[in-house]
């Protein structure tokens, strides 16, 4: 079962999971979970969106069934050495700050020890190194809709820039690499 | 989290991008579910979009 808030998001999912995968249009900042007795409940990249992730975190294990397993996986840091990729990834994050939430929530769920009902059965960072030519081309997708965002209005010239920037970098031959640390944290429910 | 709170927006160029970037952590992560025994599951829940056919 794949759950996300996005109705749209949800209308890909189903047109691309076939039959055997059931997509469910949900609201998961509260820390509900509409389904009980599961298995594995798989975190990615979400974390980052909400206002308050280890308290969802907390609700969400409410869901697994005893013995089932939580996988948490989200953004610890993103480096690079480019100065241009460097000011895309402040800007990325500003959006999200703007919002309340953190985009390297890594660090917000390192340690989930003392959540009840749960043990947790590692906390660790894996590295996956990227290619700028590649890393770039998600983030000009991303740039398209982030520079329209409210919180980065005032500053048109810096945003043209980048735009133009980001594009020439598109065409370069870079030696530079991207790398996504990843902080990765499994649960069992008691 | 609700749409209008997707700071990365919920259009399709947002979800080719989710599908590359889970194309590019797809290594780790799969070594990530094969770890905790993901791929034997009987009720696998994903709090996130677009890469179930991995997660599934």
């Amino acid at each position: 079962m794949g759950i996300d808030a996005s109705a749209r998001f949800v209308g890909m999912a189903q047109s691309l999971g076939g039959q055997a995968v059931h997509f469910l249009e949900h609201d998961l900042a509260g820390g509900v979970i509409p389904v009980g007795c599961v298995d594995v409940i798989f975190v990615h990249l979400l974390l980052a969106h909400l206002r308050s992730p280890r308290e969802a975190v907390a609700g969400w294990t409410r869901a697994l069934a005893p013995g089932g397993v939580m996988l948490i996986d989200e953004v610890e840091t993103i480096e690079t050495d480019n100065e241009l990729l460097r000011d895309y990834l402040g800007l990325a994050n500003h959006v999200v700050a703007a919002r309340g939430a953190t985009m390297n929530a890594g660090p917000l769920v390192a340690d989930l020890g003392s959540l009840p009902q749960v043990a947790m059965l590692s906390s660790e960072v894996v590295e996956h190194s990227v290619a700028v030519s590649e890393a770039v081309e998600m983030f000009i997708m991303n740039f398209r809709t982030i520079r329209g965002d409210p919180s980065l209005r005032e500053d048109f010239d810096a945003l043209d820039a980048m735009a133009h920037g980001l594009r020439r970098l598109r065409g370069a031959t870079s030696t530079q690499r991207v790398v996504w640390r990843m902080r990765q944290v499994a649960l069992r429910a008691a | 989290m609700s749409s209008e709170s997707y700071a990365f927006g919920d259009t399709k160029v947002a979800a080719d991008r989710l599908r590359l970037l889970a194309r590019l952590l797809e290594p780790e992560m799969t070594r990530f579910f094969r770890r905790w025994g993901i791929l034997r599951a009987k009720v696998a829940v994903d709090l996130c979009g677009l890469h179930d056919a991995v997660a599934g």
